[in-house]
């Protein structure tokens, strides 16, 4: 019986899939620091957005694309930080950011994005909730940090500010770029939410269309 | 009366000062640290007008003005509005779209190339132009001129323009090298001895200025393909072959020598050291090169203006300069100029395709490593299937010899930064190869449908250089102490 390979996968199983180009993360400038035990630290990219306040009450998802893209576009911010320059993140202060690194996940592989305890004991959060990465994923993450901390925060790019870790799994039969509504990927820089693009509110915006003819 | 019209006058053109520093001040805060020297310039230059504007209006204000007075004082203030006015005009380079990060990023990276002796205590500014021109020029002055004011502190703003529609494509910004070069050219106009100017230009005095610009020109082109290589001799193709029309592509002038004479000395200068960029599909093959092909284009394209439209000029002969010595001299000296092979040596050639085809996979290439680029190292994978194995069977004793193994094998996966050149050239592979190719097959049906894909091609090409380019800078900064790091 062959030894099972582990779950998450350790520093061995991870250069194994570096050096066989089945899994690619770009740059790693630093593997003695980078690749961990069971997790490769990954570092902070050029490309910021933040929330502004705006005249709009809120953002109904039923509205046209295009209407919803403009609105947005209210809403985002973007700010591209120059090398070795800073993005401050205030306490509270919410904003989207890019990876350094780009991925290639291959489609038996999942991965997780992490906090560093160095910058979480700043307060420094990196994801609010989607930290999960579909196999066959290619493209930069984006980070959603949140300082919660009590002081602000420098932000450089190049810092490491988080970690990745990789767990196997059997082949999967559609990778993440194959998958319908797909949204995500082959994107460089920080990407805002394309929220309005979901299938379900299609399924409400055309039963709306649709009562309101009937009312007719 | 006249008092009255002239205070009137004096407190009106004041007000457009006024307006204008205060435009210049919000334009300040938008503008992004590094293009702070060029709303510099400007506060500057309207502070001077301020200041001889300011001697007017204590003349205006004095109780008695004498009569001959008033015309002097109207045209004081007539040329104080016209220096205002001018300086009003090119309100553009400190407003609406600046410079794109990465393409500051670009000069900064490639004018530090340069070399320290050539750049000391010199920064470069890079403005987006309306013009279709990329250009160097020293901004204070420029706009001193225009305001016809003087440049009383002596100001220096050595400034690049940049075509807007250029603003995002970083295959073009090649061309800006070449302006990089004329910001540190001084010293080429040394390399020729006495006798050779008067070989070339005799004892006419504009034929040594002729001389002396061609040289300038030439050292700019030489200095670029020293630091781009083939790249830059595309970049510089491109551009000259979309601009070219009625004979220009033949035609020299008094600051120019004539661009087929450029593109051949540089052409020569990469064949004989043999530097290929070479294209990697099958389908190509006839194409050869990158410098091969775009220089077949170009000669192609000076065929075709000769052959259809008969451009009705020899300007050389014009010029008081003798052509054919100038381009002895130039081979004479050209190594003075700029050594070429010892940069063009170091170009690992087969790096670009590898890199292009990164590229086309949607891969940025800030950084590159070999053993994962080639997709398996045989010797490093067999080594940690090895360490692997040791490792799942329990055989864990040593565990500083496996620490040893393991990290000579992670120091395999280690990314170097790529450089500027790499990075550009093979964006010119790939669009060549693949997104210019595949264009070109399909134009005799070309619709809306390939219009979108070659669209889509070329911005997410762009958009994948500019991160390579400002990944690259960032990894070389950090590599180098990295670097010093493990030295330690």
């Amino acid at each position: 019986m062959n030894t099972p390979t582990s779950l998450v996968l350790n520093e061995c199983e991870i250069m194994e899939r570096l050096i066989s180009g089945e899994l690619v993360i770009t740059p790693i400038l630093d593997p003695e620091r980078q690749i961990g035990p069971t997790s490769v630290d990954i570092r902070l990219g050029f490309d910021f957005q933040i929330f502004n306040k705006t005249r709009h009450t809120h953002i109904d998802p039923l509205r046209k694309k295009g209407e919803i893209k403009v609105l947005l576009e209210d809403y985002l911010s973007r700010i591209h930080v120059a090398p070795m320059e800073a993005f401050i993140l205030h306490p509270g202060e919410f904003a989207l950011a890019a990876t350094l690194e780009y991925f290639k996940i291959p489609t038996n592989l999942a991965a997780r994005l992490e906090g560093r305890s160095t910058w979480g004991r700043l307060g420094l959060q990196v994801h609010s909730t989607a930290g999960f990465v579909d196999p066959g994923f290619e493209g930069i993450l984006t980070f959603e940090l949140q300082n919660m901390g009590e002081g602000p925060l420098c932000l450089y790019p190049g810092v490491r500010v988080a970690q990745v870790c990789f767990f196997s799994t059997n082949e999967t039969a559609i990778p993440y770029t194959k998958k319908k509504g797909a949204k995500y990927f082959h994107k460089i820089g920080s990407f805002g939410s394309l929220f309005y693009e979901d299938v379900e509110f299609e399924a409400i915006r055309s039963f709306k269309d649709n009562s309101k003819e009937l009312l007719r | 009366m006249d008092n009255l019209t002239l205070k009137f006058l004096v407190v009106q053109i004041l007000e457009k000062i006024l307006r204008m520093e205060r435009f210049l001040d919000n334009a300040a805060l938008m503008g992004a640290r590094s293009d702070q020297e060029v709303v510099n310039t400007f506060k500057s230059h309207l502070n001077v007008i301020k200041t001889e504007f300011y001697f007017t209006v204590r003349h205006v204000g004095a109780k008695k003005l004498s009569e001959n007075s008033v015309p002097i004082i109207l045209r004081l203030l007539a040329t104080c509005f016209h220096s205002v006015d001018q300086l009003h005009l090119h309100l553009a380079y400190v407003v609406g779209q600046w410079t794109s990060p990465e393409a500051r990023v670009f000069v900064k990276a490639v004018f530090e190339n340069f070399g320290a002796g050539l750049t000391k205590n010199k920064d470069l500014s890079v403005v987006l132009s309306d013009t279709y021109m990329f250009e160097e020029t020293d901004l204070a002055t420029y706009l001193a001129q225009r305001a016809g004011i003087s440049n009383k502190n002596n100001l220096q703003t050595p400034t690049l323009f940049l075509p807007k529609v250029e603003a995002e494509n970083p295959l073009q910004w090649g061309t800006l090298i070449h302006e990089m070069g004329h910001a540190v050219a001084e010293k080429v106009k040394t390399i020729m001895t006495p006798a050779e100017v008067k070989a070339i230009a005799g004892d006419s005095e504009v034929g040594t200025h002729v001389l002396f610009d061609w040289l300038e020109e030439t050292y700019c082109d030489l200095i670029s393909l020293h630091l781009l290589g083939p790249a830059y001799l595309a970049s510089f193709v491109e551009f000259i072959m979309v601009i070219g029309s009625e004979g220009f592509l033949e035609k020299a002038s008094a600051t120019h020598p004539h661009p087929r004479m450029r593109v051949f000395t540089m052409f020569s200068r990469l064949e004989k050291r043999s530097v290929k960029c070479s294209f990697s599909c099958d389908e190509t093959k006839p194409w050869g090169d990158l410098a091969s092909l775009y220089y077949k284009l170009f000669e192609d394209r000076c065929r075709l203006e000769r052959e259809h439209l008969n451009p009705p000029f020899q300007a050389v002969e014009t010029l008081p300069i003798n052509v054919a010595q100038f381009r002895t001299c130039l081979e004479a000296h050209v190594e003075e100029v700029v050594p070429i092979d010892k940069s063009l040596k170091t170009f690992d050639q087969r790096k670009f395709s590898k890199l292009s085809q990164r590229l086309e996979d949607g891969i940025p290439i800030g950084s590159y490593s070999p053993v994962q680029v080639e997709k398996g190292d045989k010797e490093a994978l067999e080594s940690m299937k090895l360490l692997r194995k040791r490792l799942q069977s329990g055989k864990t004793e040593n565990r500083t010899e496996i620490e040893t193994h393991l990290n000579s094998i992670r120091s395999r996966v280690r990314e170097t930064p790529c450089t500027i050149a790499e990075i550009v050239n093979a964006g010119w592979l790939y669009k060549c190869e693949k997104i210019y190719y595949e264009a070109l097959s399909k134009l005799g049906s070309f619709g809306p449908e390939q219009e979108e894909k070659f669209k889509a091609q070329l911005f997410s090409l762009d958009a994948l250089l500019r991160n390579s380019i400002e990944t690259s800078y960032l990894n070389t900064l950090f590599s180098s102490h990295i670097n010093k790091e493990e030295a330690k």
